[in-house]
């Protein structure tokens, strides 16, 4: 038991800024983003042991955890039934950071994140994970399930989306 | 705004980062509380010893810092004079990795020009698969280069090549594609719009 759980703490330690950072961009909140993150970190360790003591290893715990995450955060908005945006995101930047350019990073930080919010999921995932977690086209093009000819075209769109709604915010 | 501007602002959220407290905890309450370390009389004694230790060996490098003072800040001199000469190394790295990467892209445009010239349409789109991700692979090298390099370098306008492979892989996929095929008309103003680059890496399977 306490391999599984050096093993599965390794996993956590790997992915729990890159889980935490992709909810909080879809939930816009600082104790909601934490919420989720843990729950979903306790299905991904419930479903970690099981597949340990079944033999049947869980092939890319990293892929199970953005899953695991996206449906935590779409039952949450099905249970809110409402996309507030409440930027709370001076709190999440490191405070030795001086006040100014805190203020620079958080004004660019808002803009941006506000228009990945205004994008559909499935155009907010391929950006989180293609530019903010450096994730490879097969790679994404794994965890959507899609080929990846049609995951670089979402990627494209995405983008095209997003500068869409970034000009007209100059 | 153009892509590396957008590009450069959501990795402005690479800032989020959860608290570190809370990491910590949550990690506890999902996984269990690691097992306590235990103070025991051993413990201590073991402590007191090795703090002794720390405070004597405190005692003998200050006593030292005064004399190695002077020696640090020479050292430091050097080093920054070392770190001067590496970046002008590099720069100088780069600028020669570039001028051949051109070279080789130059190669390249003269092969495909003198090749696709002669061949039958069918071929000519074989030929262009099979060129196209060494295509993507010179053109992100050179952003890559361009971008380590930080300063602004004369833009290659040779894209004879990319020209080329990008409009047989889209005459190709406009051949296969269902009509009205939304991604057609994408691409085709991609295309027009000079981006040939992104026509090939998101042909390219």
């Amino acid at each position: 038991m306490n391999d599984i759980k050096k093993e599965f703490g390794q996993v956590y330690d790997e992915h729990i800024e890159s889980i935490y950072r992709f909810i909080y961009i879809k939930v816009n909140s600082k104790d909601v983003a934490e919420d989720l993150t843990s729950e979903t970190f306790t299905r991904a360790w419930k479903a970690f042991s099981k597949s340990k003591s079944s033999g049947v290893p869980i092939e890319n715990m990293r892929a199970f955890c953005y899953r695991t995450a996206r449906n935590i955060v779409i039952d949450y908005y099905k249970s809110k039934a409402t996309n507030s945006v409440s930027l709370d995101s001076v709190q999440v930047i490191d405070e030795s950071v001086d006040i100014e350019k805190r203020a620079m990073i958080n004004s660019d930080m808002d803009i941006v994140m506000q228009g990945i919010a205004k994008l559909k999921d499935e155009y907010q995932d391929v950006i989180i994970w293609r530019y903010l977690d450096e994730l490879s086209v097969p790679e994404i093009s794994e965890l959507l399930g899609k080929s990846e000819q049609a995951t670089r075209v979402m990627i494209h769109r995405a983008m095209t989306s997003l500068k869409n709604y970034l000009s007209k915010q100059v | 705004m153009n892509e590396k501007e957008i590009i450069n602002q959501i990795e402005s959220l690479k800032a989020i980062k959860p608290n570190q407290e809370w990491v910590s905890s949550a990690r506890a309450d999902i996984i269990g509380v690691d097992s306590p370390v235990t103070f025991s009389f051993f413990n201590k004694f073991a402590f007191v010893g090795t703090f002794s230790l720390i405070l004597l060996a405190g005692l003998l490098f200050y006593s030292q810092s005064v004399v190695l003072e002077e020696q640090k800040m020479a050292a430091k001199e050097a080093e920054v004079l070392k770190e001067e000469i590496a970046k002008q190394k590099e720069i100088e790295d780069l600028s020669l990795a570039l001028a051949e990467l051109r070279a080789a892209k130059a190669e390249l445009d003269e092969s495909f020009s003198s090749a696709v010239a002669v061949m039958p349409q069918k071929e000519a789109i074989d030929y262009a698969k099979s060129i196209a991700p060494q295509v993507i692979e010179m053109k992100e090298k050179e952003e890559l280069i361009i971008q380590s390099l930080a300063v602004v370098v004369d833009e290659d306008v040779n894209e004879d090549t990319d020209r080329g492979v990008a409009a047989l892989l889209l005459a190709d996929f406009v051949d296969q594609a269902e009509e009205g095929d939304e991604m057609i008309e994408e691409l085709e103003s991609l295309f027009e719009s000079g981006e040939y680059g992104e026509v090939i890496k998101m042909l390219d399977k």
